[in-house]
């Protein structure tokens, strides 16, 4: 039963508004998660929502078990669906704990949800409910609701020592012992939050403050990405694994990043998820570096927006990337192996002795841009086999029409001249063929179902499977189009695209099952266009959005991915 | 996770007894030896796709009941889809094995084979540029090639297999009979419908050829060749599925 409150809560939370809930996290929380119903509620209503086959479901499962309430609609669980809900994460040195708050408008209609039997057990004290089991525990008054799931830490077996005298003399075991000191620990957790004074709590931390906002149906925010990593992998590894990341403190900028938020927006055309990740000094310096070029302007020389049912771009200082290395390997691994830092660096500095980064730098630029251009049938060949009148076999080659990509691969390089000495030896060893002015990669059609071409021209080193593409390339008649996109490959250090409308229009339905063929119209029909970027940084910020553009007609995005979910639930 | 677990575990188990329900002796032979091993690499390939793929099961019938059996698996019709596939690690929650997790997979089978009393002469092909794998003995007696049929089935499925003996050549009536005694189209409904695509445009050929003529055969779609001494039966999978036929057979040789 307080697994399925639990899960109640998260689902609610989904469509809750705010009140002063955040005012009870504290503010050592190492992460934060908001849900802001108002936006929610604007963009679809309680009774919009509760219309969805999915919704009657968990209606009707919840109403299902052994509680006397009767589901008809989200706000039959008796939270308050038009204040804000919060999820936080807290660490100690043994515990993780999980914590969800919601407000709750009608304590009577909540407590249906719980069973009888489960109600025998609720402890009070004052005026909290107080529901606990092995896995979480789950508490409310007439205003909130509070549940938390306590993580316990592998480390924790490190104070087996301090458990066992309890269990001398005594019929229950350690891990009893454990299990209720675990539980002892959630209570204690949950109900400080409930005595928890405003000045100790999350609003009083800049950083968590500057995160906010109120566009966002959704916002999450990490204090520190290193440590939570560091924290995840000690709950996982135990302190075996923590040893290695502990040592100078570095835990914090191990990946380079500190605080982390993100931001979920609903909007009329599209969903879209903003991440904004700030850096360490350290990484600061070596990310500014490696990341200060732009896209050789030649790129979109042979980019076509009519060819291209995706792509993907990548710009960076190859050189930089290169020069940086020693202090990228020190700054990393010296962090993780402390008692090795002076090995690693005289290591990663003999390295960069004996690269020279220039010529790297000129050889691959850093550049690159990858254009899935089409799927197209293709003549492939099988083995078969036939059968004489003796029933004796003969092996066969046959052909059948596959379906294969098209595509073409930009690599920037100033070194033509030697690439293009590389391909003759090609040639020479019958790795390659030399057509006019381009080269054909020869390798065996098991390896490589499909034709691919190579050239360099214009400081660019092309692979591509259509021959017309290097034909029109090397010959310096290709036809660029390249619309909106030149702005968005060059402004960010990578791009993912992907025009989903003429991408879904090349699945051939013919290979899908009733139900893919149900989802794919639904997708062509709403699903416009998605790409990803990540820009480059802004003072000690990194930036990167996700962005699925829809249709309108369904009045806003949200509606839109619910309809789609109804979809997949059918 | 450990739902999650739990969850491939079972798709594992369905796939693996739909499989070798359909496919019968071959797919136990080549595939359910290893309970573990080959059946999800194979089929962690084939189910991944809408397939095209044939199974050719040869056997030469000496007169003592002796003889040769060769399997043959021939995934080349998908080999650009098998291409792709073995690039990557994993595809909807199928693990996908390397070609030395494969080939690991397939010695260690051989070597289970060939401790079987009745069967020698044992060879293998591995052909990853067309996908074609082949397996060959000589087996003393059918009773061998049950023997190594239920050799590696769990113990009800071996004593069923014993019971309704997949292959049995019977001298004193000079008779041969093909069996299996699974419920394939009830087995099949237990896959999910993604993963049935798989056996679409699947075929299975069984090939028999005997020292003495042939009188008669029991399957109506089986061929007799023009020599009488070998017989033919293609069946697609889809069939086998839906009941239509089946690879199951009864035929008669002249005393």
């Amino acid at each position: 039963m307080k697994k399925i409150l639990f899960i109640i809560a998260i689902c609610i939370s989904y469509i809750s508004t705010a009140q002063n809930l955040e005012s009870k996290i504290p503010d050592d929380a190492k992460a934060v998660v908001s849900i802001n119903g108002d936006r929610l509620l604007e963009l679809i209503s309680a009774s919009e929502f509760d219309n969805y086959s999915f919704a009657k479901m968990l209606f009707k499962e919840v109403g299902k078990k052994d509680s006397t309430a009767v589901i008809h609609s989200i706000k039959d669980f008796g939270f308050d669906i038009n204040s804000k809900a919060y999820y936080f994460y807290k660490t100690t040195d043994s515990i993780n704990y999980h914590t969800m708050l919601i407000n709750i408008t009608d304590r009577v209609k909540f407590e249906r949800l719980i069973s009888e039997r489960d109600k025998e057990r609720i402890e009070k004290i004052g005026d909290i409910n107080i529901l606990a089991n092995n896995s979480s525990t789950t508490t409310w008054n007439d205003n909130m609701l509070i549940a938390s799931m306590g993580d316990k830490k592998k480390n924790v077996d490190f104070h087996e020592e301090r458990f066992k005298p309890q269990v001398e003399g005594e019929e229950r075991s350690y891990y009893q012992i454990q299990k209720e000191i675990k539980e002892g620990w959630t209570k204690e957790h949950i109900l400080s939050i409930y005595n928890l004074n405003s000045s100790a709590s999350i609003v009083t931390n800049k950083s968590y403050l500057a995160s906010k906002d109120a566009k966002a149906v959704s916002s999450a925010w990490i204090n520190n990405y290193g440590e939570l990593i560091s924290g995840a992998m000690s709950s996982m590894y135990g302190m075996a694994g923590m040893k290695t990341l502990s040592g100078t403190g570095l835990k914090s900028s191990l990946y380079g990043f500190k605080s982390v938020v993100a931001n979920l927006y609903f909007e009329e055309d599209g969903m879209r998820m903003s991440t904004e990740m700030e850096v360490s000094e350290d990484w600061k310096k070596i990310f500014k570096k490696i990341y200060k070029s732009k896209m050789n302007s030649n790129f979109f020389n042979y980019f076509n927006e009519n060819k291209a049912l995706a792509y993907m771009s990548f710009s960076m200082d190859m050189e930089a990337v290169f020069e940086e290395y020693p202090t990228m390997m020190a700054n990393m691994y010296g962090g993780m192996l402390p008692e090795s830092r002076e090995e690693i660096q005289v290591g990663s500095e003999l390295v960069s002795i004996l690269l020279d980064e220039e010529a790297i730098g000129e050889l691959l630029t850093g550049d690159m841009l990858f254009v899935l251009n089409d799927f197209g049938e293709k003549e492939v060949t099988y083995t078969s086999y036939d059968y004489d009148e003796d029933y004796k076999r003969k092996e066969v080659i046959k052909t059948k029409k596959d379906i294969l990509p098209d595509f073409t691969l930009m690599i920037g390089s100033k070194k033509g001249k030697f690439l293009t000495k590389a391909a003759l030896l090609g040639v020479k060893h019958k790795l390659a063929e030399n057509k006019a002015g381009y080269f054909r990669v020869l390798a065996p059609k098991s390896e490589m179902p499909f034709e691919l071409y190579t050239a360099v021209k214009n400081n660019i080193l092309f692979f591509t499977t259509s021959e017309d593409n290097i034909s029109k390339i090397v010959k310096g008649n290709y036809v660029n189009n390249v619309g909106e996109h030149q702005k968005l490959i060059k402004n960010n250090i990578s791009t993912f695209y992907i025009n989903g409308q003429q991408l879904f229009s090349k699945v051939p339905a013919s290979e899908l099952s009733r139900k893919e063929r149900d989802y794919l119209q639904f997708a062509q029909q709403n699903f416009t266009e998605a790409y990803f970027k990540s820009s480059k940084m802004k003072g000690n910020k990194m930036h990167s959005e996700i962005k699925i553009n829809t249709t309108t007609s369904k009045g806003n995005s949200l509606k839109l991915m619910l309809d789609f979910i109804e979809v997949l639930a059918q | 996770m450990k739902m999650f677990l739990q969850k491939r575990n079972r798709q594992y188990k369905s796939i693996k007894y739909t499989f070798v329900q359909l496919f019968s002796f071959n797919l136990q032979l080549i595939v359910a030896m290893h309970k573990k091993g080959i059946i999800f690499i194979f089929l962690g390939l084939l189910f991944l796709c809408t397939s095209c793929f044939e199974i050719v099961e040869e056997v030469s019938f000496n007169k003592d009941g002796s003889g040769h059996i060769t399997l043959t698996l021939n995934l080349s019709k998908s080999k650009t889809k098998l291409n792709s596939i073995m690039l990557l690690d994993s595809i909807n929650d199928y693990h996908v094995p390397s070609e030395v997790e494969i080939k690991k997979q397939i010695a260690e089978t051989l070597n289970r084979v060939k401790q079987i009393e009745g069967i020698s002469n044992l060879k293998n092909t591995i052909n990853f540029n067309d996908f074609i794998f082949t397996f060959s003995c000589d087996f003393a007696d059918t009773d061998a090639l049950n023997t190594v049929v239920s050799n590696f089935s769990g113990k009800k499925e071996a004593a069923l297999i014993q019971q309704n003996k997949h292959f049995n050549f019977d001298k004193s009536k000079n008779t041969f009979t093909r069996n299996y005694h699974y419920d394939i189209a009830k087995e099949f409904k237990k896959t999910k419908m993604e993963d049935r695509k798989v056996f679409e445009t699947a075929s299975f050929t069984t090939i028999y050829r005997f020292e003495t003529p042939i009188v008669s055969s029991e399957n109506l779609m089986a061929k007799v060749a023009g020599s009488k001494k070998a017989i033919m039966l293609k069946v697609s999978a889809q069939d086998i599925i839906q009941n239509k036929n089946s690879i199951k057979n009864q035929i008669k040789l002249q005393p």
